[in-house]
């Protein structure tokens, strides 16, 4: 447990050192929260839009982009670009698990991107005259569970798209694919009750749906009862699918890189 | 005709006064406070076509920004500068058709190109005719070996190679002045040879060297004049000769002493310095006060040598020591 | 010249040829959730402020087309900051050709082929679709408006990019700020509040990118305004070029 925690404690002093460079990163990301915003301010202007009021599709809004905050103050960029550049070969020489090892570091920058989030929430209330409450106790409450699936559910889902890096050196298109993926299967390009019927149902049987649109489900009150822990389910089975699946890939990976040289 | 000519050229920089941390940082936002640090302060100079310059000083003195107000890249805070009759940061695209530069830390190549594409590239960037073209690779390659290296990525080059290919590309259109600016910096010996081998045969064309160095040997093989400067300002402007002859009169002796009494010779040499304790000793001696087989005799009359070498003085201790001797500045020719 | 550095680095970049294909896959994708986003908001409401379906994907493939051009021909000005930063404009500075210039051509976005197909695709459909006059005029005149368009765009990447110049660092955070707003013109304009729509058009001529010159070919009211585009770029071009020139002014490279 201790190298790990180290890790963390790491991590989380690098992202104190860089915390201009961070305050910086925020603001591009309260462009992307702003502009989503004021999109759906102007489409629903002249009422609801597949039963999305206003004040439910902001509370939407602010979730979906709370959860694609997490996870990038460390970035898979960081990952990817010590693969390229061949310093993961110190990594491997680390007695740790070299999987748990990134997740830590993860970590290390969720305080930074929770205090983001919040800063985001009040920005929010202020301008735009309060978010929805979460939809009842035991709502909140499933949002939480939710919530803390999503942060190793994000992790997991980058993490086996970086693997990519040991067996080619470009990385940027493969990246924004993947992004492109999750943000249409998450439900943060629009709510997935929005999409067409066939788009809607392949979404809910991908992995991604647990980043946004499960949390965000439970939160606004749209899922609740066995609705509900259906959707905790789904979401707890990806999780731990795809961390078993990632060790798989794991060990194929290291093959690569062996291969290709240092 | 003076090939370059700078009067009292003068190169300000505003650097930012921060208190540390994050609340440094906001504070700056909003109450702007700058220090103003001189990096060139009002230099002279005239080098003529043909000559070979060498430009030194300490790390900071201001060289660098120097050659960067020369080529254009910086635009001064006061003085004028003409580099053949053209004003380099007004007439930027004619100086550069005048100009070769080199950066010793960086590469103006294209990293994931052979070399021969960069160079094919330049050709067309200066508008060079494909005979001239063929003539100045052969040139080229028979100075710098280039050929073996044509075909070869430039991320896959030794640093050796990849300064003899940027050092091509910098004279590819045979340019009348050129700026070095470190070229041998991180060199081993044997490419250092031949970078100096490069930039003699260079002169025989009639082209103009200015090269900023901190290495004795790339001066000595290769330049007859010398320019130092230190914070921003000439120390002195004159040939290598006579600044050997007035400042570089230090040699250092350092000794492994077996047995005896080397302090001794100090009663026979006057002015000779022995310091250090036995068996490691440093004889420090004027070079024209006496030769080192004059010292080494010396010591060997009252003392058993094991190993020795000899120290020539590094421009650091030579700039130090007229700064802090001989304030000089202009010395001329 | 320019065209020779463009090749200098397409051929770079095809050195990864996996990835180009990946690159492309990710245009078209990524042109392909804007429609996605479009269409499925158009199964729930008729119009968006009087703008039908194919209006709006008109808008939508116009800007994807721009997506997809100015990516392959000026994508090196992105990498401006971190140039500035490491003091990379050294060298172009020492060679005889426009600095901008050198910039511009330094790097290719591949992925706008397939910004090209996916918003070719989308202006392709909807040019069919739309009630609209063709006249020999129309065309020409709709080409202008296009060219003038990527003039005005490529001159607000300039600008914004420049800022690098007076504020340190080597990622283009304003930049990329700047252009996360400017993506909402691939709606109708009309569909924002009036001081948006004024903002958008006085203060930053985003709407001169897609709404005005659309606005026109579709000959709605205000569509008149269309024609000023030609105006509106040849004043954000001479704005780049003074802005970019100071900004060299101002740059010190780095120590070395």
């Amino acid at each position: 447990m201790r190298p790990y925690r180290s890790l963390f404690l790491m991590s989380l002093r690098r992202m104190l050192t860089y915390r201009l460079n961070a305050l910086i990163g925020w603001l591009g990301g309260a462009a992307i929260l702003i502009s989503s915003l004021a999109v759906w301010n102007a489409l629903l202007r002249n009422g609801d839009i597949g039963g999305y009021d206003w004040e439910t599709m902001k509370g939407y809004l602010l979730i979906a982009w709370a959860m694609s905050a997490v996870g990038t103050s460390y970035g898979d960029w960081h990952m990817a670009n010590r693969i390229r550049d061949g310093a993961v070969a110190t990594d491997l020489t680390k007695p740790v698990d070299y999987q748990s090892a990134r997740f830590a570091e993860q970590l290390g920058g969720l305080a930074f991107e929770l205090v983001a989030i919040v800063v985001a929430a009040l920005a929010v209330i202020v301008f735009t005259g309060g978010i929805p409450a979460p939809a009842g106790l035991g709502q909140g409450l499933l949002f939480a569970l939710s919530f803390a699936m999503v942060v190793p559910l994000k992790f997991i889902i980058w993490y086996i798209t970086t693997m990519v890096c040991f067996w080619t050196q470009n990385y940027l298109g493969v990246a924004w694919a993947r992004d492109a993926v999750v943000w249409v299967f998450s439900g943060g390009l629009i709510p997935l009750s929005l999409m067409p019927s066939w788009l809607g149902s392949l979404a809910a049987a991908l992995p991604f749906a647990g980043l946004a649109a499960t949390p965000a489900a439970l939160y606004l009150g749209q899922a609740s009862g066995t609705e509900a822990w259906k959707l905790l389910a789904v979401q707890a089975f990806w999780l731990i699918t795809l961390w078993l699946g990632a060790r798989l890939l794991w060990r194929g990976a290291l093959r690569a890189l062996t291969v290709h040289g240092g | 005709m003076g090939l370059v000519k700078a009067r009292g050229l003068t190169k300000v920089f505003r650097r930012p006064l921060k208190d540390p941390g994050l609340r440094g940082s906001l504070k700056h936002l909003v109450q702007r406070k700058f220090k103003e640090q001189m990096a060139v302060d009002g230099i002279d100079l005239d080098i003529e076509p043909g000559e070979a310059v060498a430009y030194v000083g300490p790390n900071g003195a201001g060289k660098s920004t120097t050659i960067k107000l020369l080529a254009g890249i910086l635009v001064p805070t006061a003085g004028t500068v003409e580099v053949i009759g053209v004003r380099p940061h007004v007439d930027r695209m004619t100086n550069a058709r005048n100009i070769g530069v080199l950066f010793g830390q960086r590469t103006q190549l294209w990293w994931d190109l052979p070399v021969r594409e960069s160079l094919t590239l330049l050709r067309d960037m200066y508008k060079l005719s494909e005979p001239f073209y063929r003539k100045r690779i052969e040139r080229l390659d028979g100075v710098l070996g280039l050929g073996e290296l044509m075909p070869v990525l430039v991320r896959k080059l030794s640093l050796g190679q990849r300064m003899r290919a940027d050092l091509a590309a910098a004279l590819l259109h045979q340019p009348k002045i050129v700026y070095l600016d470190e070229p041998t910096i991180g060199l081993d010996i044997s490419v250092k040879d031949k970078v100096r081998e490069f930039l003699r045969d260079l002169r025989t064309d009639g082209t103009t060297l200015m090269l900023t160095t901190h290495d004795l040997g790339d001066i000595e093989d290769v330049c007859e004049r010398i320019i130092i400067i230190d914070e921003g300002r000439k120390i002195f402007d004159g040939p290598l000769a006579d600044m050997k002859d007035r400042f570089a009169r230090v040699r250092r002796i350092h000794l492994q002493v077996a047995s005896g009494y080397p302090q001794k010779i100090v009663e026979k040499l006057p002015g000779v310095e022995v310091s250090g304790e036995l068996p490691e000793i440093t004889v420090t001696f004027d070079r024209f006060a006496y030769t080192a087989g004059r010292i080494i005799s010396a010591v060997l009359e009252v003392a058993e040598i094991g190993e020795f070498h000899l120290e020539e003085p590094a421009i650091e201790d030579v700039v130090r020591k007229v700064y802090a001797g001989e304030l000089l500045r202009d010395a001329t020719v | 010249m320019y065209r020779r550095s463009l090749g200098a680095h397409i051929r770079s970049i095809l050195e990864y040829q996996a990835d180009f294909w990946v690159l492309v896959l990710a245009g078209v994708l990524f042109q392909g959730l804007n429609l996605l986003f479009l269409s499925a908001v158009f199964n729930h409401v008729p119009t968006l402020n009087g703008w039908t379906y194919a209006e709006s994907i008109l808008l939508m493939g116009m800007w994807g087309m721009i997506g997809g051009l100015v990516p392959l021909f000026f994508e090196g000005m992105w990498g401006l900051a971190w140039r500035i930063n490491q003091g990379e404009l050294d060298y172009p500075l020492v060679r005889p050709l426009p600095v901008p210039a050198q910039v511009f051509s330094s790097a290719v976005g591949l992925h706008g082929f397939g910004d090209l197909i996916g918003g070719g695709a989308m202006l392709g459909w909807a040019l069919f679709h739309i009630d609209v006059e063709w006249t020999p005029l129309t065309v020409l005149i709709g080409l202008v408006l296009f060219a003038s368009a990527i003039a005005i765009h490529v001159s607000i990447v300039t600008i914004t990019n420049a800022a690098s110049f007076w504020i340190p660092g080597p990622h283009p955070f304003f930049a990329v700020t700047v252009h996360t707003f400017e993506d909402m013109i691939k709606y109708p304009l009309t569909i924002y509040g009036i001081g948006m729509r004024a903002v958008y058009t006085v203060v930053v001529p985003f709407a001169f990118v897609t709404f005005f010159p659309v606005s026109w070919l579709l000959g709605r009211d205000a569509g008149w305004v269309g024609l000023l585009t030609p105006l509106v770029a040849v004043y954000c071009v001479w704005m780049a070029r003074l802005v970019f020139r100071a900004g060299l002014r101002r740059y010190e490279s780095s120590g070395h």
